[in-house]
């Protein structure tokens, strides 16, 4: 007979209660009284002799019944081997091997396929081993069902086949959906199985634990009990550390006009470095020419060398500027650190976009109480647009302009009814208007054109307009700061709109139930700054002008912003072309083509919302042609794969992952041999039989001393 | 004296009326009247002595003050025999008896042999019970039926509350105004400090004492056979005992309140005496002999050295 928790034998010990009782000399016989016990005193408990303990028969009762008890505690079992047999055939092990970027460094790769063919060869017969890739994803090589459905031998030369061609990947570590996948499959599994015992899991992570693997999806996993994780931490071949220091390399956002930002980071580096960076053409090659040509790179305020060479201390962030290019489309090479995985960086300069605000307005007048000649100076060029402004006369025959080039059309009061219900058209096809009501509707007849403006641009809503009466000039007074075009002036330091005055506003009643929302008020309660949505397009009304002659609006902090962020808000939203990283994934709209870097078509895959789209797998340039239109897009490697720092493994134990480091063959051994142990016992709950004998002695010692 | 003379108590104890039980003890002794060593109104002249303030006026001799011109008190014969009181304790802690009898049994049989005795001898008997306080009382006479009366007083059950003899010694002292003989019967199972002040008191007013101390063998000599609970009679208290360790404790802790008794006995200048239950009752008749003759001899030092001569003189 064994025991599953032999500690609690200790316990037998409590033996010697009843031993040492029955030897104290405490037993009264019967009582006597005595005149006075003023000469007494209590005499203290003494020990008798072993041969004078009377009572054996109530004695040996008690011990059994306390070395019941314990034997009960101490959970026994007997050992079955046709058991023992049955529960190893539910060993369920699940390799995992990391096939991210940072796998690419030194010689870590051939180091993990060793290992992991080690791990395959020295499987047990009875371990159903399936054999899991993860990057970004999890890729099944070899799974549950396969591995089962095959015996030991065949098992393994199907494990060592599906890993002989895996390389790693370019895509970022996903550790902590990769661990969750798995824990999940095993556990269903576990679950669909009812006709075995439950038994506990394993997954082999065969990894380098690169810190800037993700771990999210950890954090909200409840991570099955019986599943262990053993750490399989791969270092470099022949067994020395791997070197993870890492220099990368980051093209900032440009904003000079001369260079461009790069910051480099030194991580985990025990000295300093001397790393080299180089702009290299599209196709990787060397650019030569000398570095101040500008045929090559732009003409830079002070020269700036091709390669570039720095000094990089330990640990340290730099931001170091490289001349900029003439060319779209460069490589960005860094030299000298010993992870060359990432040392590519691929830049595409986006193409300048032209586009236009178009001002319906008397052209005749561009004067400072015009709408226009403030628009015309708003600085909304960058680098991926340039703005340029033009005037439309009221009841022009031109044709109207292109809604991709202007997305934005602004109109001062002199908007006709025809003119309204061409701008409808293009709102409800996705432009956007500004009408701004710049001059005094006093007199009958300019308020009635307006008015019939309005209804033709809004589909004959009602609307009541009227100019307001004030003494006073008027301040914005109810904004809301909560739209997004006032929310960067939210801030208590920009959210003073009380010396932006205005000497004159129209007075418009809005009908309640119509879509239009009401952004900025004035002092007197009337609108100021409303929009509403219509169609695919949106419609903006300001009941004032901003000139001079209105307001103090145009000439104060708070024009630019607010005017440019309603031209933003006419732009269709950012693909994120600039900002590719591998892994990603994007829609393709209609009419694109995608080729990857080596110009193969690249094949559409479908997103997790069921939408076509491409995946970057590779960094690289990639090309996108839009209806002939070719445009450049550079896919880097995910910043969070340069982080080559080893991860803490207390940090996957903090999110409840139940990890354990290498585990040596006696260890594994004893674990095996606990867990069955443990079933054996719980199988056979010889304890209850123990607890019974236990009770069944009490009361036979009951009995015994009501007798005597 | 041979002990095998007198009867056995246990034997004794048999009989069921303590009349006969004191008369069968006192059968032995012959009856006679002894002369009081105390001075009264009498008409027998005893001596002279010289007057101190203080003294009763009526007593100087006025004759011989015209012939001496000293103040001398003329003393008399008391032609009254001796005023006796029997002080019984009848305390819890006296129910104890290992002999087939108790401690009481003994001192009830024990007063009415003195109460039977001292009546033959013509004295004025009383006789006081006690436990916490007095539970009885008989004043000492002699006369008529008065045996009667303190048989009766014996007879009566003592309602058994604990020993103290502070308070019924106290109020012996206020309550017992004539000198005379008190004979306490009790085991004197409290600490001894605690009633040595009213022993002293009882002195003081020249009572004669007599301490009789009645004891169990068994509480002479502490013997059980085996671990016992044992029960204190008088507060129920119950204490686990083991022979082995506690009779060698208990002889020390009994020697040593004997001996503060005779101690106090000594100090005090009265007679005690100690008698266990399986002793013959006739040893108490002896000792209060013996007593009889202590006073009779002091007595008549006493006259010797203050003689009429010296006040005469």
């Amino acid at each position: 007979m064994s025991f599953l928790a032999p500690m609690f034998l200790i316990g037998s010990l409590a033996v010697l209660g009843p031993i040492v009782f029955h030897m104290i000399r405490r037993q009264a016989k019967g009582e006597q009284v005595f005149s006075s016990l003023m000469f007494l005193e209590p005499s203290p408990p003494t020990m008798m002799r072993r041969s004078r303990i009377d009572q054996w028969l109530l004695l040996l009762l008690r011990s059994l019944a306390v070395l019941l008890l314990v034997a009960a505690f101490a959970r026994p079992f007997l050992p079955s081997f046709t058991f023992v047999e049955t529960a190893q055939s539910n060993v369920r092990k699940a390799i995992l091997l990391d096939i991210s970027a940072s796998m690419n460094r030194e010689s870590l790769w051939p180091a993990a396929i060793e290992r992991t063919q080690s791990i395959i060869n020295e499987a047990k017969p009875e371990h159903i081993l399936s054999l899991y890739t993860f990057d970004n994803h999890v890729h099944s090589l070899v799974s549950e069902s396969e591995a089962q459905s095959h015996s030991d031998i065949e098992r393994k030369t199907l494990l060592l086949s599906a890993i002989e061609g895996v390389q790693p990947s370019h895509l970022a570590s996903n550790l902590g959906k990769a661990l969750t996948t798995i824990a999940d499959r095993l556990t269903k599994l576990e679950g669909n199985r009812d006709d075995l015992k439950q038994v506990s899991s394993e997954i082999i992570l065969v990894s380098d634990f690169q810190a800037g693997s993700s771990l999210d999806r950890l954090e909200n996993f409840q991570w099955p009990t019986n599943c262990h994780v053993t750490i399989e931490r791969i270092r470099a071949k022949g067994g020395m550390p791997t070197d993870s220091s890492n220099v990368a390399a980051n093209v900032l956002e440009t904003k000079s006009s001369d260079s461009i930002p790069i910051r480099l980071v030194h991580r985990n580096g025990e000295q300093s470095k001397s790393i080299e960076l180089e702009w290299l053409d599209e196709n990787g090659k060397r650019i030569e020419t000398e570095p101040n040509d500008s045929a090559a790179l732009e003409k830079p305020s002070k020269p700036r060398s091709n390669p570039l060479k720095i000094d990089l201390p330990s640990e340290s962030s730099l931001v170091v500027e490289m001349p900029k290019l003439v060319a779209p489309n460069r490589i960005l090479e860094l030299r000298g650190d010993s992870a060359t995985f990432d040392n590519r960086r691929w830049f595409a300069k986006p193409p300048v976009r032209e586009l236009q605000i178009v001002c319906i307005d008397d052209s005749n007048r561009p004067t400072p109480e015009s709408l226009g000649y403030f628009l015309k100076q708003l600085p909304l060029d960058n680098d991926v647009r340039q703005v340029t402004f033009a005037w439309r006369a009221p009841r022009s025959l031109d044709p109207w302009p292109d809604l991709q080039r202007v997305p934005l059309m602004v109109a001062s009061h002199l908007l006709t009814v025809e003119d309204a219900k061409q701008s409808r058209l293009r709102i409800e096809n996705g432009g956007h208007f500004l009408w701004s009501l710049d001059a005094p509707v006093s007199d009958s007849s300019p308020r009635e054109s307006v008015i019939s403006a309005w209804k033709a641009l809004t589909n004959g809503e009602q609307v009541e307009i009227k100019e307001a009466v004030s003494k006073k000039e008027c301040i914005w007074e109810k904004i809301d700061f909560t739209h997004p075009l006032f929310q960067t002036l939210a801030d208590s330091r920009f959210n003073d709109f009380t010396k932006t005055r205005f000497w004159q506003h129209r007075k418009i009643e809005l009908s309640p139930s119509s879509a239009w929302k009401t952004i900025a008020s004035f002092d007197d309660g009337a609108p100021a700054l409303a929009c509403c949505s219509m169609g695919a397009g949106k419609l903006w009304l300001m009941a004032a002008g901003w000139q001079p002659a209105e307001s103090q609006f145009a000439l104060s902090s708070k024009f630019v912003p607010i005017m440019a962020g309603i031209f933003e808000d006419s732009l269709p939203s950012e693909r994120g072309l600039s900002r590719l990283e591998t892994g990603d994934q994007i829609a393709i709209e209609a009419g694109e083509v995608w080729e990857g870097p080596s110009h193969e078509m690249l094949q559409p895959v479908e997103m997790a919302d069921g939408v076509r789209g491409v995946e970057f797998t590779t960094p690289g340039f990639y090309r996108v042609s839009i209806n002939n239109i070719a445009q450049t897009v550079a896919v880097n490697l995910p910043a969070s794969e340069s982080d080559t720092r080893t991860m803490e493994l207390e940090k996957l134990e903090r999110l409840g992952v139940t990890t354990k480091a290498k585990p040596n063959e006696e260890r594994l051994a004893a674990k095996e041999e606990q867990r069955k142990s443990v079933e054996l016992e719980k199988d056979q709950r010889l304890w209850r039989w123990f607890m019974i004998g236990m009770l069944g002695v009490i009361v036979i010692e009951t009995l015994w001393c009501s007798r005597a | 004296m041979e002990l095998g003379l007198y009867a056995d108590p246990a034997t004794l104890m048999r009989i069921k009326n303590l009349q006969l039980r004191a008369k069968h003890v006192v059968d032995g002794f012959q009856s006679g009247l002894h002369r009081s060593p105390l001075h009264g109104f009498s008409v027998e002249f005893s001596e002279y002595r010289p007057y101190v303030p203080g003294d009763d006026p009526r007593g100087i001799d006025w004759r011989l003050y015209a012939r001496s011109d000293r103040y001398y008190i003329k003393k008399f014969e008391d032609e009254t025999n001796r005023r006796c009181h029997l002080v019984v304790d009848q305390s819890r802690s006296m129910d104890f008896g290992s002999l087939g009898y108790s401690k009481l049994d003994y001192a009830r049989t024990l007063a009415a042999t003195l109460a039977y005795y001292l009546t033959m001898q013509r004295d004025a008997v009383g006789m006081l019970t006690f436990e916490a306080d007095v539970t009885g009382m008989v004043p000492a006479r002699f006369r008529h039926g008065q045996l009667r009366r303190l048989l009766m007083l014996l007879d009566q059950k003592p309602s058994g509350v604990a020993t103290d003899l502070t308070k019924p010694l106290s109020r012996l002292s206020e309550i017992i105004r004539h000198r005379g003989l008190m004979i306490i019967l009790s085991d004197f199972l409290v600490p001894v400090p605690t009633f040595e002040q009213q022993l002293a008191h009882l002195v003081a007013r020249r009572h004669e004492v007599l301490l009789i101390r009645i004891l169990d063998p068994n509480e002479i000599t502490f013997s059980l056979k085996q671990p016992t609970v044992v029960r204190d009679l008088e507060t129920g208290r119950e204490m686990y005992i083991d022979p082995t360790t506690a009779a060698r404790k208990y002889q020390e802790k009994f020697d040593q309140h004997a001996s503060e008794l005779s101690a106090l006995v000594g100090r005090l200048g009265i007679s005690a005496m100690t008698l266990s239950t399986q002793q013959p009752l006739e040893l108490a008749l002896w000792e209060l002999l013996q007593v009889h003759d202590r006073r009779q001899t002091r007595g008549r030092a006493a006259s010797t050295s203050r003689g009429p001569n010296r006040g005469a003189g």
